[in-house]
């Protein structure tokens, strides 16, 4: 169970939110991987961080593959074949993150005739044609998505908000589009060509006419923020006649973050606005550069070969905020931020699948890898070990070890994920994150149609990061390394899985129960804590029923114990008061003159430690029911139903505001939770020939 | 068909209604009273010029208004270098919001003081302790102050800078800070023509020499010797202070003036004061004056507040205070 594959279609036969088929909202409901709350992006899995999750289309890594702030991913189900995902016992041939490998595998181009598959749903709309450009010799796949809502409800929206003098604009969209190609150079070799390019981009724009000193000044204000992924990838696949073939990879992988916000005042005449021009800009980015080459080797039937090499560069931009500001008397421009880091990323490895009995096989390997960054190397050997053996035609062990290594991190507040979160590189303070992880687990076949599989995990990381307490991403103006810290992490738990996989009904039941800790020596004192996706029961039910050619009904119920927040469980007296210790006597008569106790009354509201309060548990049911019409020129499908169908208001995170109390005529602080996914319908219309 | 047409119709209205329901909607979250704390809450920062004093009260649910809870009948033990000293005794003056637990003892460094409050109330746990050193005095060997201008704020107030300069030796090993600057404020009773010292006006220190973010409790600046361990450090900075009758001279004729109290600041002095902070009273310093820093920002992480206090809450530590006055140069 340490490594599960998903088809296409079984991604597709899972409830979809808003109708939009989603590839890793997919995988979260398998059991050890646990999505994040609603509205943000990411996974963990098995007590891991979301940055310890290598997703490689293509077998290129991709590093924020999410539209809409996290709600969907990016992946157009329409453009790819397989899903890997691995989270234990990991073969020698991946390296570079922690927790899991997500290896998706993209459709190759009908070589034979042209297809196509048109899909409309509540967010956006998408296409996908395939076919051959030289028939039995190259073919193309291409698909292209894109939200639709801002081309109707912008307008409206922005008429409404627009008035004599003032106009108002705001909008969201996203795009994106996987390109492949491949052409059959010779009986020996191939080459392919693969692209994907996703954008996502808010703004927001109003313009009003104003007036100073009597000259008419037209006030602006633009906000903006976007992100996207771009990746180009060009692969040599040449047979060998010795049972043996290589795949030589060249790719390019570049991901940006942007937010800015303008306020611009324009006049006839200039020197009656002293105010001209304000702008603040942070940007984002990480690209890579890349050469490999794998080699698969069949020396022996009951051996399989595989060693490669790898050289990455990459370039960092880690959040570099921009200031310009314009009057009549002064132009001030400032960048703050760390500059470009630069590294290079070497791997090599060699794994044999080794079947030694008929009962006994093997897989073993090491993984060899440096790292160099700001004139420091890093070097690490990472064993990996796979065993699995048959007690009979029905039933399997297995147990693994894998040590794993990871040159970077992504800086993640405590609260949401967002897309503004960095991905830095080790440096010569900052460590690469390291885990040994053990896995054992059991397998067996009830029946044809059955499978039960269970496996036990424990999991150790050193040198994980988290910000240090207190640390702000906006307001606090220093360097990045000075604001985290490294420590320890452990996890430790064990997963049931239960499928039918034939008849007109089938499904899964999984269940994990887990365990996951961090420990930081400058976090929560020094205290061990429950890591924030620290979940101790996480259960998943999917079923999809066929009821006959036409209709064919889904559904997925998901629970989880609730998040690990900090929240405040005590309010107590401090000796920063007037009655004791340093402050003694420091309020001033006048209370607009002097200075009053920093909390105004000496009282406190604290959490005992980090991650201290348990969010109410999640749970929410989708359902679907799918109409389905076979046609001489292809077929159609309506998909309709509902996310969250009892709507159950899970919290997506809390909040604190003071409010006044005119009964006791005090000032209160009342916390909020928020549900941003409440019942949802969704509805999809597809046409396929 | 027509029945068919019916039922996508009233399907098409059940979901125009639920995508009316997709808002995010927001609920009161009431921390469960099950979750919070039932802890005895132990403060003391002593220091080596009075004898040490304690508060115990309880620990409340942080959602609820009320009013401290003191924990009067609780057992307060004080401890040197864990042998027994004395049962401390409770106290509260008329100018006491909360009272205090008392000892004989005025603290000296290099003994660790332990505190341990016992209480026979069923709903917390029965006993809390802590323990603490109070750190060596550093003395300042040198000081000077030095009027630089006033300023005037957009909101018309008055402010006065000072630039101030104090030197001392850094002991071996790690040690922590607290310095800060106040001036005298006097109470001008214009009725019967007295002045008389008030209290003290603390000043905003602004250190450009001190690296990394600079914390404070109320202006006054919170720092380590991790960059000058064991070395003669000087500190410069300067000091605001808020000034509101700053037409008033010294010698003025208070009898001119409107009959009632007045306030003023005595620009005459600027009295500094150096903290040596144990360890634990840094933290504690740091952890809090983090909050206050960040309380308004969303994007900052938890900041919780540092406490030594075995099976309760609050802070136990020492911290020693030198302090000098300093004439102001005009």
């Amino acid at each position: 169970m340490s490594s599960i594959k998903i088809n296409s279609s079984e991604i597709k036969s899972i409830p979809a939110a808003a109708g939009e088929t989603d590839l890793l909202k997919s995988i979260t409901i398998l059991p050890g991987i646990k999505p994040g709350v609603d509205g943000s992006s990411g996974f963990y899995v098995r007590g891991g961080n979301i940055d310890q999750n290598l997703i490689l289309l293509d077998g290129v890594p991709i590093y924020n593959p999410y539209h809409m702030w996290g709600y969907l991913s990016s992946f157009n189900a329409d453009a790819i074949n397989s899903v890997t995902v691995t989270k234990g016992a990991f073969p020698a041939r991946y390296g570079g993150r922690l927790s899991s490998v997500i290896d998706i595998a993209m459709k190759e181009g009908n070589n034979q005739k042209w297809t196509g598959d048109f899909t409309v749903g509540l967010l956006s709309a998408k296409a996908s044609v395939s076919g051959p450009i030289i028939k039995d010799k190259s073919s193309i796949m291409f698909t292209a998505r894109r939200t639709y809502a801002d081309l109707i409800l912008v307008p409206i929206n922005n008429k409404n908000n627009s008035k004599k003098g003032y106009s108002y604009k705001e909008g969201y969209n996203f795009t994106d589009l996987n390109l492949k190609t491949n052409y059959k150079v010779s009986g020996t070799d191939r080459l392919f060509f693969s692209g994907f390019l996703s954008r996502d981009k808010y703004y927001y724009k109003t313009a009003e006419d104003q007036e100073f000193n009597n000259t008419a000044v037209l006030g602006e204000t633009q906000r903006a923020q976007g992100w996207g992924n771009i990746i180009a990838t060009l692969r040599w696949n040449h047979i060998f006649k010795n049972k043996m073939f290589v795949n030589t990879t060249a790719y390019f992988s570049s991901y940006k973050y942007y937010t800015t916000e303008l306020t611009k005042r324009t006049s006839s005449n200039p020197d009656e606005v002293e105010e001209k021009e304000n702008s603040i800009e942070y940007l984002s980015n990480i690209s890579d550069v890349a050469l490999k080459q794998d080699y698969q080797f069949f020396p022996a039937d009951n051996h399989n070969l595989q060693f490669g090499a790898s050289c990455i560069f990459h370039k960092f931009k880690p959040g570099i905020n921009s200031f310009f500001s314009k009057t009549n008397s002064e132009t001030i421009t400032n960048k703050t931020g760390n500059s470009e880091i630069f590294s290079t990323d070497i791997s090599i490895y060699f794994e044999d699948d080794w079947s030694i009995s008929e009962l006994l096989r093997i897989n073993g390997g090491i993984h060899l890898s440096s790292f160099f960054v700001q004139n420091k190397s890093y070097f690490s050997a990472e064993p990996r070990i796979n065993a699995r053996l048959l007690i009979n035609d029905k039933t399997s062990i297995k147990a693994g070890f894998a040590v794993m290594t990871q040159y970077m991190h992504l800086l993640t507040q405590s609260g949401i994920t967002q897309s503004s979160d960095l991905w830095v590189p080790v440096t010569k303070k900052i460590k690469p994150q390291k885990s040994q992880q053990f896995s054992l687990g059991f397998s067996t076949a009830l029946s044809k149609m059955y499978l039960f599989e269970m496996e036990g995990y424990f999991k150790h990381m050193n040198h994980v990061i988290e910000y240090k307490d207190g640390a702000s991403f906006l307001l606090d103006a220093t360097g990045w390394e000075e604001k985290i810290t490294a420590g320890a992490g452990k996890a430790y738990g064990a997963e049931l899985f239960f499928r039918k996989t034939r008849g007109k009904f089938t499904g899964f039941a999984g269940y994990t129960l887990s365990w996951a800790f961090r420990q930081f020596n400058e976090i929560n004192n020094g205290g061990i804590f429950p890591f924030r996706y620290d979940r101790r029961h996480d259960i998943s039910l999917v079923g999809k029923y066929r009821i006959n050619k036409k209709w064919t009904i889904s559904s997925a119920w998901i629970f989880y114990t609730g998040n690990a927040v900090t929240v405040p469980t005590s309010s107590y007296i401090t000796p920063i008061y007037k009655n004791s210790g340093v402050q003694d006597n420091r309020q001033f008569p006048s209370p607009n003159l002097g200075y009053s106790t920093p909390t105004g009354n000496g009282i406190v509201t604290n959490a005992t430690e980090r991650n201290n309060y348990r969010l109410p548990n999640y749970h929410r049911l989708d359902l679907t029911a799918t109409y389905r019409k076979i046609r001489k020129w292809g077929e159609w499908e309506l998909t309709f139903g509902a996310t969250n169908v009892y709507n159950k208001m899970n919290p997506s995170f809390y909040y604190s505001t003071d409010e006044f109390n005119s009964e006791t005529g005090e000032l209160e602080t009342n916390y909020y939770q928020r549900t941003l996914f409440p019942i949802m319908p969704t509805i999809s219309y597809r046409i396929k020939f | 068909m027509k029945r068919n047409s019916k039922i996508v119709t009233k399907l098409g209205i059940a979901l125009l209604v639920a995508a009316t329901i997709f808002v995010s909607c927001d609920k009161e979250f009431i921390i469960k009273t099950n979750s919070v704390a039932n802890l005895i809450v132990v403060n003391s920062l002593f220091t080596g010029q009075e004898k040490l004093s304690v508060t115990v009260t309880k620990n409340m649910h942080p959602q609820k208004t009320q009013e401290v809870i003191e924990l009067k009948e609780a057992k307060v033990s004080l401890f040197e270098n864990n042998v027994f000293i004395e049962e401390l005794t409770y106290e509260k003056t008329p100018a006491d919001s909360i009272g205090k637990f008392i000892s004989n003892t005025t603290p000296v460094p290099g003994i660790v003081y332990k505190i341990v409050a016992e209480t026979t109330e069923d709903d917390i746990p029965q006993k809390a302790s802590s323990q603490s050193e109070l750190p060596q005095k550093v003395e300042i060997v040198s000081d000077t102050a030095i009027w630089l201008k006033w300023i005037t704020e957009e909101d018309s107030a008055f402010s006065l800078r000072f630039y101030f300069e104090i030197e001392f030796n850094d002991p071996p090993g790690n040690n922590y800070y607290y310095i800060s600057a106040a001036a005298p404020v006097l109470k001008l009773d214009t009725t019967n023509n007295i002045r008389e010292f008030y209290t003290w006006q603390y000043a905003e220190i602004l250190s450009g020499e001190l690296p990394g973010h600079q914390l404070y409790i109320n202006n006054s600046l919170l720092f380590s010797d991790a960059t000058f361990q064991s070395k003669k450090k000087k500190i410069t900075g300067t000091a605001t202070m808020y000034n509101n009758v700053d037409y008033l001279f010294s010698n003025q004729d208070l009898s001119k003036l409107e009959k009632g109290n007045i306030y003023i600041l005595d620009k005459s002095k600027l009295h500094i004061e150096l903290h040596s902070l144990s360890k634990d009273a840094y933290n504690f310093c740091s952890s809090y004056a983090k909050r206050m820093r960040l309380q308004d920002d969303i994007y900052s992480e938890p900041i919780i507040i540092y406490s030594n206090v075995k099976n309760g809450l609050g802070i136990f530590a020492g911290e020693n205070i030198s302090s000098t006055d300093v004439p102001i140069k005009y």
